[in-house]
């Protein structure tokens, strides 16, 4: 579990690194950070992850936007993904599931609620994760 | 329209009246009401100019605002930085506090029985929860500063709003001066807004720092159902 790469995607400073602290007071120690959808795209190619934890608001490339290219990347298709946004609507969290991502938290999170949400869809991608 | 124009309006209505075949006095016969309505238009002109004043007053003013917005945000995020930068180097201090406890409870533990074994034994316990108790909170206020970025969204959102009803102020301002321009998107020209303003919008203008829990629940419920949904056969 603590081998797993994070890769935390947030316009906020404050968030990624109250993000980071959290994954990190839970053993993870591998986490790198990205600014927006473009900058984790650039880290993706570059370094890879085996998990994007993203925000839905950010310039340059959003969340949602972030979350198919994903999808639509051989390389990444199966990479978990979780939101983490302040959007709360229904329609929000279809249109966010609709692009597959695997589970969503409302801001503000709680660390427990994080790894709850981390360890649902860690076992749910399970079979697919060597 | 000033008052010029408007005697000339005048006797070109007048004039052109007369021309009519049918009723080639009818302009002289209303010429009063014409009049009257001319000196009521004159009434009103006085207060438009005020009107667009105020407008432009306002307008002004606007930029300012936002400026001011901004600063709020900066300086909260600066703020938090700082707060979570104590925080991480205290978590830090605890972690390693922790151990080097650890290693004095095993020491005592593995010492043979003595005077204060049994008391030192339920200090270090005392002390561990206290640590642990310590770095929760530490969690919690960091968590807690989460406010941060969602404050700092809405923020964005009023600015968003208080820069569209700018543009909607300059956009009445042009019509103000030039009343039959249609069009206001002359490129390049200065104070000229453009119809529609694509600004970036990367915020979340009704974000919300509530700790209920019923968002989450319903998110959570609406990831099951899709779940469910999608695992069907």
């Amino acid at each position: 579990m603590a081998e797993q790469k994070f890769l935390v995607v947030d316009d906020s400073l404050t968030m990624r690194r109250i993000v980071v602290n959290a994954l990190k007071a839970q053993g993870y120690e591998h986490v790198t950070e990205a600014a927006d959808g473009k900058d984790a795209v650039a880290r993706l190619l570059s370094e890879g992850a085996d998990f994007v934890i993203t925000d839905w608001n950010m310039p340059e490339m959003n969340g949602l936007d972030l979350a198919k290219w994903i999808r639509s990347n051989e390389q990444f298709e199966n990479t978990p993904i979780l939101m983490i946004t302040t959007r709360g609507n229904k329609d929000d969290v279809i249109e966010a599931l609709k692009a597959r991502v695997n589970n969503y938290i409302v801001k503000p999170f709680t660390p427990q609620g994080l790894k709850e949400k981390i360890d649902q869809v860690l076992k749910s991608v399970e079979p697919k994760v060597a | 329209m000033n008052n010029e124009s408007l005697d000339k309006s005048l006797s070109d209505c007048v004039r052109t009246s007369n021309r009519q075949p049918v009723r080639p006095n009818i302009a002289d016969d209303h010429e009063g009401i014409i009049k009257d309505f001319i000196d009521h238009v004159r009434g009103i002109v006085p207060l438009l100019e005020h009107v667009k004043d105020s407008i432009s007053e306002s307008s002004n003013r606007i930029p300012k605002a936002s400026l001011q917005l901004s600063k709020v945000t900066e300086a909260t995020e600066s703020a938090t930085v700082e707060i979570l930068n104590v925080l991480e180097a205290m978590t830090a201090r605890i972690s390693s506090s922790e151990e080097e406890l650890q290693a004095i409870s095993q020491f005592v533990d593995q010492a043979g029985p003595g005077v204060g074994k049994e008391d030192a034994q339920r200090s270090i316990v005392s002390v561990q929860h206290v640590l642990a108790e310590t770095k929760d909170n530490s969690m919690n206020i960091a968590v807690a500063l989460q406010v941060q970025d969602i404050t700092s969204q809405q923020i964005a959102g009023v600015s968003h709003t208080i820069e569209s009803i700018r543009l909607q102020l300059a956009d009445a301002l042009h019509r103000f001066d030039n009343p039959g321009d249609e069009d206001s998107t002359t490129p390049g020209a200065v104070g000229i807004p453009p119809k529609v303003m694509s600004v970036a919008t990367h915020f979340d203008g009704d974000a919300d720092f509530s700790k209920k829990p019923d968002r989450q629940d319903l998110a959570d419920e609406i990831v099951k159902q899709w779940a469910g949904k999608n695992l069907a056969p």
